[in-house]
């Protein structure tokens, strides 16, 4: 990882020196050719509830209207440094609500209140799904947070009246913690805002956006990929007609997508191999998503590329990144308005690439690969993780926990977790249901593919958690 | 500040949410797998989305591993991106084979472009470094794409003696395409 420079160094300065430093106009740590663009929603009218600028720990109060459905609360920096340092370690300068109130005084999220973390799950590890309010970390600079995210909140709904919630970044949080030694400061300004929506029609549409950034040849026309050739090409458009049944399980349209060129130096800048070796707002994955200022609108933007690497946690390729859970939908050109996806495998059909969903064919696997990394933007997690350790927020998706479905060889370190040495991973093979308690393989949203068990399913919950995102009309 | 930057702290930048980094390595060795529980679990890898898989995991599959990586990265008829996936599996568990295949892929314009850019990565760590500056330079210098020609700037930047092969190409490139490669020349000291 590269190691940015922050307000104060760690090494020298006392936590309670760096909490009281003065903010900066712009914060030393952000370099001078950082774009970070604070966005206009494309919604508009009574939809917007709240669009101020305040200073972290402002109390913000906004009055929700009788039937609504969600609400989605947004911070974009205005002034916010990049990164604190938490026990020594570097950690993204996160940007969420601090406590969340609802109209009858009961909070709906406290960041410091660990009853509102996931607790442990009679499966082994964490389950979410009994929280009202769910955050899932990793949001610097821009964020967006919705209400309701997890199975309980869904039931419970969104109730109308005065609600309040505390602006907030872990700089803040780190200003009067001791465990803080750099990076803490009371002085960031984020511009807030809040959106409301209503119920989501009887059918709830998704507009998509393809940004063309790969360089890439079709060997269908032999000629470049471009906006205007995807039009035509018989892998860009099997592969849409993918997604648009994958979602269309769920209830949910595909409006006939745009797709769009960007210029050259994009195009080598990130086309060929995105290094998300770093995933700060000034880093190169989130750069590329403020492409999507050239477009403004209500718009879920998807990036396709060649590869992308993920070093810094010790790993290698990935075939999809997302910004942000959820992510800032109806926002243009933020350092998160968007995820990333190869096209490595569009164009790859050893066979025949016809019938239905078939991931051994390419343009299909894109797709799957696609509506997962949307299905993220739209607020989805992975329904099992990869160690079989945590679920998402969600109680009728099905689980795959390590305790019950884990090789026997790796039973013993379900408890006390994964090592270096001792990796566990679940395939969707191991939660194919063949055991009646090891399932969700088949889901869209597990961590992995694998034919012919992954099957794009999205459970009732999960489409209800995504009709109720800005982005769905 | 809750549970998940207490997660955070062991973890880089986006883990993929919620996922647990492994903990330091065990005290007790990795069970010895069997072949088909390799090729098991290199399946489950090739798989995954947004979950990449680090160094260490596949070298806990121990040496077998590398038997069944090696013929998926050089099968043309593979999947690009598990082709990509299993060259970076062979880099850490094998990487001596890695090292015979790295060059030649990386500087094969019929390759996908996934692959090259996993094998000039690979050759960076695999190769020794005057043996990495020759393999790649042609890469640097001749790929048709600027894009490719950028990567291995990126990769060579990292290694002293890439610098001057680096600025050289550097200005070579058009001025359209030389801004992408402000980072590499700025590990280079420019």
């Amino acid at each position: 990882m590269r190691l940015r420079t922050i307000l104060c160094s760690a090494a020298l300065v006392l936590a309670s020196a760096c909490s009281s430093s003065p903010p900066a106009t712009t914060p030393p740590d952000v370099p001078a050719d950082c774009s970070r663009p604070v966005s206009a929603s494309a919604l508009a009218g009574p939809q917007v509830l709240l669009r101020e600028v305040h200073t972290a720990g402002d109390k913000v109060g906004f009055n929700v209207p009788a039937g609504t459905a969600s609400i989605t609360i947004f911070h974009q920096a205005k002034t916010a440094n990049l990164n604190v340092v938490y026990k020594g370690q570097v950690i993204d300068n996160s940007a969420v609500p601090g406590v969340i109130l609802k109209p009858d005084g009961s909070r709906a999220y406290d960041d410091n209140d660990p009853a509102f973390g996931p607790s442990s799950s009679a499966d082994g590890g964490t389950d979410p799904s009994g929280l009202y309010g769910f955050y899932g970390g990793g949001s610097p600079s821009t964020a967006a947070f919705t209400i309701p995210n997890t199975a309980y909140a869904l039931d419970a709904g969104v109730p109308s009246g005065a609600w309040q919630f505390t602006v907030n970044d872990y700089a803040f949080e780190c200003a009067t913690d001791p465990n803080c030694t750099d990076g803490g400061t009371k002085g960031n300004s984020y511009e807030v805002m809040v959106l409301a929506r209503p119920p989501p029609p009887a059918k709830p549409t998704i507009d998509l956006a393809f940004y063309i950034v790969a360089d890439v040849t079709s060997p269908n026309t032999g000629q470049k990929l471009t906006a205007a050739s995807s039009a035509t090409d018989p892998s860009v458009q099997r592969m849409v007609s993918t997604v648009t049944t994958l979602y269309g399980s769920a209830g949910i349209t595909i409006s006939p997508p745009v797709f769009y060129d960007v210029d050259p130096a994009a195009v080598t800048r990130f086309g060929t191999h995105i290094n998300a070796d770093t995933t700060g707002p000034c880093d190169t994955l989130d750069q590329m998503f403020t492409l999507s200022a050239a477009h403004p609108g209500n718009v879920l933007n998807l990036f396709l590329v060649q590869s992308i690497t993920s070093k810094s946690s010790g790993g290698g390729s990935v075939v999809g990144i997302d910004g942000t859970i959820p992510g800032p939908a109806s926002l243009s050109g933020t350092v998160h308005s968007g995820a990333a996806v190869s096209l490595a495998d569009l164009f790859f059909s050893p066979g025949a690439c016809v019938g239905g969903p078939d991931i051994t064919c390419g343009a299909d696997l894109t797709a799957f690969i696609a509506a997962h990394e949307a299905g993220h933007f739209l607020g989805l997690f992975h329904t099992t993780e990869s160690d079989g350790r945590d679920f998402d927020p969600i109680s009728d998706t099905l689980k795959c926990p390590c305790l019950t479905c884990a090789a026997s060889t790796d039973q013993s370190f379900c408890v006390t977790g994964p090592t270096k040495d001792h990796p566990i991973f679940l395939k969707a093979t191991q939660c194919s249901a063949a055991k009646a308690a090891c399932a969700g393989g088949s889901n869209l949203m597990f961590w992995q593919l694998e034919a012919p068990i992954s099957a794009g399913v999205i459970s009732p919950q999960q489409a209800a958690v995504m009709a109720l995102s800005p982005v769905v009309h | 500040m809750n549970w998940l930057l207490f997660a955070a702290l062991l973890a880089t930048p986006k883990l993929p949410h919620g996922q647990h980094p492994p903990t330091p390595a065990a005290t007790e060795p990795a069970a010895q797998l069997s072949r088909e529980e390799v090729r098991e679990r290199i399946g489950g890898y090739l798989g995954s989305i947004d979950r990449p898989i680090a160094a260490e995991e596949w070298r806990a599959l121990g040496p077998r591993a590398g038997e069944v990586l090696e013929p998926i990265a050089t099968d043309a008829g593979a999947m690009p991106s598990r082709r990509a996936k299993a060259l970076e599996g062979l880099v850490a568990a094998a990487p001596e084979r890695a090292a015979l295949l790295v060059g030649k892929l990386a500087r094969d314009e019929k390759e996908p472009a996934v692959l090259r850019v996993a094998a000039l990565r690979g050759a960076s760590e695999v190769l020794p470094e005057a043996k990495a500056l020759a393999e790649l330079k042609p890469v640097l210098r001749s790929a048709r794409s600027p894009g490719m020609r950028k990567t291995a700037a990126d990769v060579l930047s990292r290694r002293k003696s890439g610098c001057a092969a680096v600025r050289a190409q550097a200005a070579r490139e058009t001025e359209e395409h030389r801004g992408a490669w402000e980072s590499a020349l700025a590990r280079c000291g420019e």
